[in-house]
């Protein structure tokens, strides 16, 4: 009897949040479009930003067959993928986190902390960017491309595996800036942390062999950011085994539940100074 | 003269009450620059020669775009848009100074500290890294870099202030601003050497101002180019100067006529 009632709070408790998310789709898709030319040049240099990615890779591999072990075609995919990633990355998370940092440094996370909902939703999710869908699309079509020059075929297993690990990497990309924002509540002068973070972000981008001369230490604080886009790539190349699965599920859950945990302790040492 | 002196001490003052935040911006720049940087080493990892260019003359052109990438590119022009779009340009129009001197007076102090970072920074990761580069011992050569570097500099600023100046027609001036930087960074040369690109898109980028900006100064430090190129590197450099100053004093005027202070 216990149980059945869990599963039905569970149950309400989710389509509370259902609701929630599907009312914010519908707020920010009106915000986007109220500005329409605002919309179409966003629109447009949100296009040209995810094939410039690529085009790069494309010139700089233009006369060596391989770099860092890795053929002209299985980095033209990376990119593409990244531009995937980074699409869905932008569109639902890095905008929120931004606004995070803004809100703690300026003293008014109150008005997110208030509100009926877990605040770790609320800071995460309130804001949707559509535009950075086009990097998505645009991502998605190129990878397709690439994978038909390489002869390989896409099945059912290797879509739901692409999902999959595209969302491991997200989950940790944003647990790794989760954890970097909430401490801003220490010290919310730090809170152009988020450029940095963009940046940082873009080590992803490129294979984890690459980063291999920098020293031991170095490498050990880069190896969670060559975890978020490698596996998905690795999933498209049928080049994805149980081991590499788990490594990116491990420090998926580690990371996580360590920003969690971050978010809870440094809420608690939120003073609203400025409000 | 006195009154720009003091915007230029207000504004390095301005950057060291905000510390941090200019520390986190430097943190960047090495975390964009190390990323390029070890791409282009990993490249070279395998072959003595590519493109044209030889581990040692990339590399040292990656270092040196870091240095000066921030001394042509940096800048706070950025925040006329701002300006515009809140009324608050109305207060620099009633007061006896020059709105352009003010933004360049702004643009020296940010060049000046971005730059003083660089060169540490560029010391530190040397002796870091160790890297196999090159450096230019012809004074002559050199003296052209310098000019090249500062015609750069000019070009950028008025391109830059152009952008922000649409401001005057539309609230929203990040995106033409965002577009413009993309084709910029791709153009200017800060990834890459332009002469690593297909044929006919070196020469498109010849005839756009980006080529001016980094690109060209440092070919010339380099010394890879012959005296009739670096000649009418100077001309070609020269015309888009003028044309952008030009341009940018007709847009800043008809701009006045359509600023409204509106917000104020």
């Amino acid at each position: 009897m216990e149980s059945g009632n869990k599963k039905i709070f569970i149950s309400g408790t989710m389509k509370k949040y259902l609701f929630v998310y599907k009312t914010l789709l519908l707020l920010n898709w009106e915000a986007l479009v109220e500005y329409r030319t605002s919309f179409f040049t966003k629109l447009f240099s949100s296009m040209l930003y995810s094939a410039y990615h690529v085009i790069t890779i494309l010139l700089l591999t233009s006369t060596v067959p391989s770099v860092f072990g890795w053929s002209r075609y299985e980095l033209l995919l990376l990119a593409s993928t990244y531009s995937v990633f980074i699409g869905f990355y932008h569109m639902i998370i890095s905008q929120n986190m931004a606004r995070l940092a803004e809100e703690i440094y300026f003293g008014r996370l109150d008005f997110l902390l208030l509100k009926p909902i877990d605040s770790q939703f609320s800071a995460t999710f309130w804001i949707i960017d559509f535009i950075s869908g086009t990097r998505i699309v645009v991502g998605l079509l190129l990878s397709w491309y690439f994978l038909q020059a390489m002869h390989l075929g896409v099945g059912f297993t290797e879509v739901v595996l692409y999902i999959s690990a595209i969302a491991l990497g997200l989950c940790i990309l944003y647990s790794i800036w989760l954890s970097v924002i909430s401490l801003t509540i220490f010290n919310p002068r730090l809170s152009n942390v988020v450029d940095l973070l963009f940046h940082i972000s873009e080590i992803g981008r490129y294979p984890r062999e690459m980063y291999k001369q920098v020293s031991v230490f170095i490498f050990a604080i880069l190896i969670p950011f060559t975890f978020i886009m490698i596996p998905a790539t690795r999933v498209l190349l049928h080049d994805f085994s149980a081991r590499q699965a788990l490594e990116a599920v491990g420090v998926c859950a580690v990371l996580s539940i360590l920003a969690r945990s971050i978010w809870k302790i440094s809420l608690r040492s939120y003073t609203s100074a400025s409000s | 003269m006195k009154g720009y002196l003091q915007i230029i001490k207000g504004t390095i003052e301005e950057y060291a009450t905000y510390r941090l935040s200019f520390i986190l911006w430097r943190v960047r720049i090495v975390v964009q620059l190390l990323i390029v940087y070890f791409m282009w080493w990993a490249i070279f990892a395998e072959h003595q020669e590519l493109f044209g260019y030889t581990q040692a003359s990339i590399l040292t052109y990656i270092l040196l775009s870091a240095f000066v990438r921030p001394f042509v590119m940096g800048t706070r022009t950025q925040e006329v848009g701002e300006l515009i779009r809140s009324g608050d340009l109305s207060n620099f129009l009633v007061r006896p100074v020059s709105f352009l001197k003010f933004c360049a007076s702004r643009d020296i102090a940010d060049k000046l500290l971005n730059v003083i970072f660089a060169v540490v920074e560029i010391v530190i990761l040397f002796f870091l890294l160790r890297p196999p580069v090159f450096f230019q011992t012809d004074m002559v050569i050199l003296l052209l870099a310098g000019i090249a570097l500062i015609m750069g500099m000019i070009q950028f600023f008025y391109f830059s202030l152009i952008l922000s100046y649409l401001g005057f027609w539309t609230p929203d001036v990040w995106a033409p601003r965002f577009l413009s930087f993309v084709l910029a960074e791709f153009f200017t040369g800060v990834l890459f050497p332009l002469d690593i690109l297909p044929i006919p898109l070196f020469t498109l980028s010849q005839s756009l101002p980006f080529y001016y900006f980094v690109y060209f100064p440092l070919k010339v430090y380099l010394g890879k180019l012959s005296v009739m190129a670096i000649t009418q590197g100077f001309i070609i450099g020269l015309v888009w100067l003028v044309a952008l100053w030009m341009l940018a004093s007709v847009v800043w005027n008809r701009g006045l006529r359509a600023y409204a202070a509106e917000g104020k």
